[in-house]
């Protein structure tokens, strides 16, 4: 392995078809406490195309989260089952990228290390990724920091490593929950876009867990309304936008139209009130 | 308006400022007869008589630090195992643990003389008197810092197919490192008092076996040289336990002194 595209080669057959990545079937997830049983999940069934960037939009506690350990196989489903490419989900999948709410980058690891955390993680001799690390950090503008440690960096910049650290073995699979909840707006505009950017390239099947149904929209082929819980898929709204998305297409009809049948949707479901 | 050297100067010219004048009010209080030098000895005796024998000060200081320090090496190896071994396996939380705990509880001077019993006279017994000290100390340290990892930095590793091992040793681990420089600050202390704890109930040298000779002699002089030699090499380890820690953990010096200058 000498060089390591970003783009990753499929056949056009699998592209075509968009043959199922991620099939979930019938999915419960119930939780044992000491104030008694928690039911997170109930009876979700999803099923996600090979590259195909879904987000899943819902009020908090709707088992949003839960729902994303499930694919990932950190948590095992109470009920139900979950498959990755026809094969049942036991344990993380190896060619699977997560970014979680927190950036949680290493303190004693500088940028550059963090970002090849992935690498070493998984056992691959950092030689070989050194170059990929520093390509993914070049894309992201972070260039000039690889060599600072991460309390140096703002909040939108340690982000950006958590992606680059996700992305660094181009995943099949990225999963990500509510990464940019915890930023400013104008960052998380900008993280939108580069992530719709990146993601052209790498064709990552993707789950974007968030609350901002905006955002699930702009990035999303599709968008998953999750009722609260137990958490169910309340609608599956497939968005028709054409890529690449300027941030302007927020305020096209299309879009808006898009934004309403959400709005409409958590109104019947009493999430959100119809009336002032 | 302040500079940063007034500020530098304020940290560390006010305590030595403090310990000045303590010394000089002792050394006036000494000349003047207020107390009598047979009981309290003026500082400028001390220093006397630590300059006309310095080889014989060092000759037993040189042994109290070799207990010291081992006995506080043995406290960190076994104590960062032990912790380790309370986080990741419940069973030994619920068996080891409340037995530290309650073995920390018996005064350990009591447990002293038996442990000269079962090792004899030599470095042996104050090297485990010492350990045995300074090891609660790291363990309760140790197990807080293992444990305030951030749930989803644990969830990261395995994401990305860490096994148990990878992730106590490239993410708990390092993560622990301040509390256990907390720990070891501690414990530096502890074991040097370990240490001397050992030579009083039994020893042929050492900076413990100095003071209980001269207090046989009424050498009053000695004991307090000793005990002067005794406070500047704890304050010495310390310092060099915090010296190490900067090396160690420079992400938490840097953190720390960002959030002062605030």
């Amino acid at each position: 392995m000498t060089s390591i595209s970003l783009e990753r080669r499929r056949s056009p057959a699998a592209a075509e078809s968009r043959q199922a990545y991620i099939e979930l079937c019938n999915v419960s997830k119930t939780y044992e406490s000491e104030r008694g049983t928690v039911e997170a999940l109930r009876d979700v069934s999803l099923s996600v195309g090979t590259g195909e960037f879904v987000s899943v939009v819902g009020p908090s506690g709707c088992g949003k989260s839960t729902l994303l350990r499930c694919v990932s196989g950190l948590e095992e489903p109470s009920a139900g089952t979950i498959s990755l490419k026809g094969e049942a989900v036991i344990s993380p999948a190896p060619s699977m990228g997560m970014v979680f709410q927190r950036d949680v980058l290493l303190d004693w690891r500088n940028i550059l290390e963090n970002v090849l955390f992935t690498a070493d993680f998984r056992g691959l001799p950092r030689k070989q990724w050194i170059g990929r690390a520093k390509e993914l950090l070049e894309l992201f503008g972070l260039s000039e920091f690889q060599n600072r440690y991460p309390w140096e960096l703002s909040g939108g910049m340690r982000m950006r490593a958590a992606i680059c650290r996700a992305l660094l073995d181009a995943p099949e699979l990225l999963l990500m929950d509510e990464p940019f909840a915890a930023l400013d707006a104008f960052t998380r505009d900008d993280l939108n876009l580069e992530l719709q950017k990146i993601n052209q390239k790498t064709k990552s099947t993707t789950i974007f867990i968030t609350h901002n149904i905006t955002e699930a929209i702009f990035l999303g082929d599709k968008v998953v309304v999750m009722d609260r819980r137990p958490g169910r898929i309340a609608h599956v709204l497939d968005i028709d936008l054409a890529r690449p998305r300027a941030l302007s297409v927020r305020e096209t009809p299309q879009f808006a139209e898009y934004g309403s049948i959400i709005r409409q949707t958590f109104e019947k479901l009493g999430i959100l009130r119809s009336q002032v | 308006m302040k500079s940063r050297s007034m500020i530098k100067f304020g940290a560390m010219g006010f305590p030595i400022g403090a310990l000045l004048i303590c010394v000089a009010v002792w050394e006036m209080a000494s000349r003047f007869g207020l107390v009598r030098p047979f009981l309290l000895p003026a500082p400028s005796a001390i220093l006397e008589a630590i300059l006309q024998e310095p080889g014989l000060f060092l000759y037993h200081a040189g042994y109290t630090l070799e207990a010291t320090l081992l006995g506080f090496a043995m406290a960190v190896v076994l104590g960062v195992a032990m912790a380790m071994a309370i986080v990741q396996f419940r069973f030994v939380e619920q068996t080891l643990y409340p037995l530290l705990v309650s073995f920390n509880s018996i005064p350990k001077v009591a447990i002293a003389p038996l442990f000269i019993v079962w090792m004899g006279t030599g470095l042996e017994p104050k090297i485990a008197i010492a350990a045995m000290i300074a090891i609660f100390a790291i363990v309760i340290d140790t197990v807080h810092g293992l444990r305030s990892v951030d749930p989803e930095m644990i969830d990261l590793g395995r994401s990305v197919g860490g096994s148990n091992l990878k992730i106590i040793w490239k993410i708990r681990f390092p993560h622990a490192l301040p509390s256990l420089f907390a720990g070891m600050k501690v414990a530096i202390s502890l074991a040097l008092i370990g240490a001397i704890v050992g030579e009083f109930v039994a020893a042929k040298r050492g900076l413990g076996y100095m003071i209980l000779l001269a207090q046989g002699q009424f050498d009053v002089v000695r004991m307090f040289a000793a005990m002067v030699i005794l406070s500047v090499s704890g304050l010495l380890l310390f310092y060099l336990v915090g010296q190490a820690e900067h090396f160690m953990v420079p992400w938490r010096v840097a953190r720390r002194r960002n959030s002062s200058d605030h």
